[in-house]
C-alpha cells in the first residue's frame, strides 16, 4: 500500500469500530512509509494511548471482542436519559456479557441497583448494588465516583464502618474531594448501630423500618432549616385537604413519626397497616408501596405514600374511588411544587 | 371460585391469581410459586383482619376490594363470601374490565350460595 490517503481512511476506519489494536500496528507501520505525514503521527498516538487504556482496563482476556464496549454504554446512557432504565441495566448486563472487565459497565449498573434500593428498599437491589460497585473497583482501581457511590450506599444501609473506609480511601487518593472530605467528617462522628456492618442484618432491618439507616446528604451537611420549613407545608398540605367537601379525616404521618391532623380512627390504621403492608411489598419484590386503597360499601380510605411520609384520608360516605383519588393527587401535586420552592 | 381463577389465568397484566379463606388456608392457586402463594395468603389474612376489626370505627361498611400499589406491581384483595380472591398484578395495565367480570361472577356465586374451590 503506498497510497497516503488511503491509509488514513483505512486508519480512520479502525479507531471508528474501536479497534485500536489494529489501528496502532498499521499506523506505526505506516509512518515508515510516510514518516512525515502528521495525519499518520496523530492516529499512532491516539491509537497508542486507547489500546494501553484498553489494556490497563482489561488485562487478560482474549474471548472479548475487538470492537469495545462504547456503543453498548451509550445506549445505557441514553436508554437512562430516556428515563428507561430496565432497558439500560439490561443494555448493561449485556454489554457485561461481553466484556466482563468493563468497569464502566458495572459502575453504571450498580448506580442503576443502588437507585432502585433508595426507592424500594428491596435487599436484592442493595446486595446487587455492591456487587456491581465493587467489580467496578476491581476493574479500575482509579474509578473515584464508584467508590464515592459505594461508600454512600454503606452509609445509607448503615455500615457506617465501611463507608468511612471507602471515604478515607477517597480522600487519600484524590484530596481535591470536597465531598468526600466532608462527608468523612461527618461520617466519622457516627457511631455504628447493634449489628455493626453486618450487610444482611442491616437490610432486613431497612426492610421492616421502611427507611433508609441514614439519609444523604446528611442533615448534618445541608443544615437543618429544611424540617422546619417541611413541617409548615405538611400542616398547609393537611388543612387544605381537610377543607375539601369530600373528605372527613385527613392525617399526615411523617418519617420521624410526627403525626398532623386529628387524632382519630384512621391514624391507627396508617400506624398497624402501613408498615407491614410496605414491608410485604418489598420482599415479594413488588417494590415500594406507593399506595393501598380500601373500598369499602360506605366510604374509601386511601392511603399513598408521600416523599416526607405517608398521607390518609377518609372520605365521606357516597364519594367513589375515582373522585376521591383525584382529589388528593391535586393535591399533593401543590404540595410536590410548594417543596420545590 | 375455578371459573374466577380460571378467567383470571391469561388476563392481561395478572401475574398471578389465589384463592384463601379469610383465616390465611390457602384453597387454590395460580401462582408460579408455592412459597409465594403462602405468603401472599397469609399476608392477605393480616391485612384483611386488620382492616376490618378497625372498619366499625371508621363508619365504612364490608369491604369491597384492598388494592396495593407497589413501584413494581399490585395486589388487589377481593373478599367473596366466605373466602378471599388475591391478585398479583403488573402495575400498568387498566384492571377495571376483568375486575367488573370478576364481581359479576362472584356476585353470581354469593346468589347461588356455594362457593367451590
Amino acid at each position: 500500500m503506498q497510497s497516503l490517503p488511503l491509509l488514513i481512511e483505512l486508519l480512520k476506519s479502525y479507531i471508528a469500530v474501536g479497534d485500536s489494536d489494529d489501528a496502532f500496528e498499521m499506523s506505526e507501520w505506516g509512518l515508515k512509509l510516510f514518516p512525515d505525514s502528521e495525519a499518520v503521527r496523530d492516529i499512532y498516538s491516539f491509537s497508542s494511548r486507547e489500546r494501553n487504556s484498553e489494556r490497563r482496563k482489561r488485562p487478560n482476556d482474549p474471548l472479548e471482542p475487538r470492537v469495545g464496549p462504547e456503543p453498548l454504554l451509550d445506549l445505557a446512557r441514553a436508554y437512562l436519559t430516556a428515563g428507561k432504565d430496565d432497558n439500560a441495566a439490561q443494555t448493561l448486563e449485556k454489554c457485561i456479557a461481553q466484556f466482563p472487565h468493563c468497569g464502566r459497565a458495572h459502575a453504571e449498573l450498580g448506580e442503576i441497583y443502588a437507585q432502585r434500593f433508595r426507592t424500594d428498599l428491596c435487599s436484592t437491589d442493595a446486595l446487587e448494588a455492591i456487587r456491581h460497585y465493587e467489580k467496578a473497583i476491581a476493574a479500575d482501581a482509579d474509578d473515584v465516583r464508584a467508590k464515592f457511590a459505594l461508600a454512600v450506599l454503606f452509609l445509607r444501609i448503615g455500615a457506617i464502618a465501611r463507608s468511612r473506609e471507602w471515604l478515607k480511601e477517597i480522600v487519600a487518593q484524590d484530596r481535591a474531594h470536597v465531598v468526600a472530605s466532608s462527608l468523612l467528617q461527618v461520617v466519622a462522628r457516627m457511631e455504628a448501630g447493634s449489628d455493626g456492618d453486618h450487610i444482611d442484618s442491616l437490610l432486613v432491618r431497612i426492610e421492616e423500618r421502611g427507611q433508609l439507616a441514614h439519609d444523604y446528604p446528611p442533615e448534618e451537611m445541608v443544615g437543618k432549616q429544611a424540617r422546619r420549613q417541611h413541617s409548615e407545608l405538611v400542616e398547609r398540605l393537611v388543612e387544605s385537604l381537610q377543607a375539601e367537601a369530600c373528605a372527613e379525616e385527613v392525617v399526615f404521618v411523617d418519617h420521624d413519626r410526627q403525626m398532623y391532623g386529628k387524632q382519630g380512627p384512621l391514624i391507627d390504621i396508617c400506624n398497624e397497616l402501613l408498615p407491614a403492608a410496605a414491608t410485604a411489598m418489598r420482599r415479594m419484590q413488588l417494590g415500594a408501596l406507593l399506595s393501598l386503597v380500601v373500598e369499602t360499601e360506605q366510604r374509601q380510605i386511601l392511603l399513598q405514600q408521600v416523599p416526607d411520609g405517608h398521607i390518609g384520608m377518609r372520605t365521606v360516605p357516597g364519594v367513589s374511588v375515582g373522585k376521591a383519588s383525584l382529589v388528593l393527587r391535586r393535591h399533593l401535586e401543590s404540595y410536590a411544587g410548594w417543596r420545590k420552592t | 371460585m375455578r371459573d374466577i381463577l380460571k378467567r383470571l389465568e391469561g388476563a392481561v397484566g395478572v401475574l398471578g391469581s389465589l384463592v384463601m379463606t379469610r383465616d390465611g388456608v390457602l384453597a387454590s392457586s395460580c401462582v408460579v410459586d408455592a412459597a409465594t402463594a403462602d405468603r401472599v395468603a397469609a399476608f392477605a389474612s393480616t391485612v384483611l383482619r386488620s382492616v376490618e376489626r378497625k372498619l366499625p370505627h371508621l363508619g365504612a361498611g364490608r369491604v369491597r376490594r384492598i388494592t396495593m400499589l407497589g413501584r413494581r406491581g399490585r395486589l388487589l384483595f377481593v373478599p367473596i363470601d366466605e373466602c378471599v380472591l388475591v391478585i398479583i398484578a403488573d402495575k400498568d395495565t387498566d384492571l377495571e374490565f376483568t375486575l367488573m367480570e370478576i364481581a359479576g361472577l362472584a356476585n353470581r356465586l354469593e346468589k347461588r350460595g356455594r362457593i367451590n374451590v
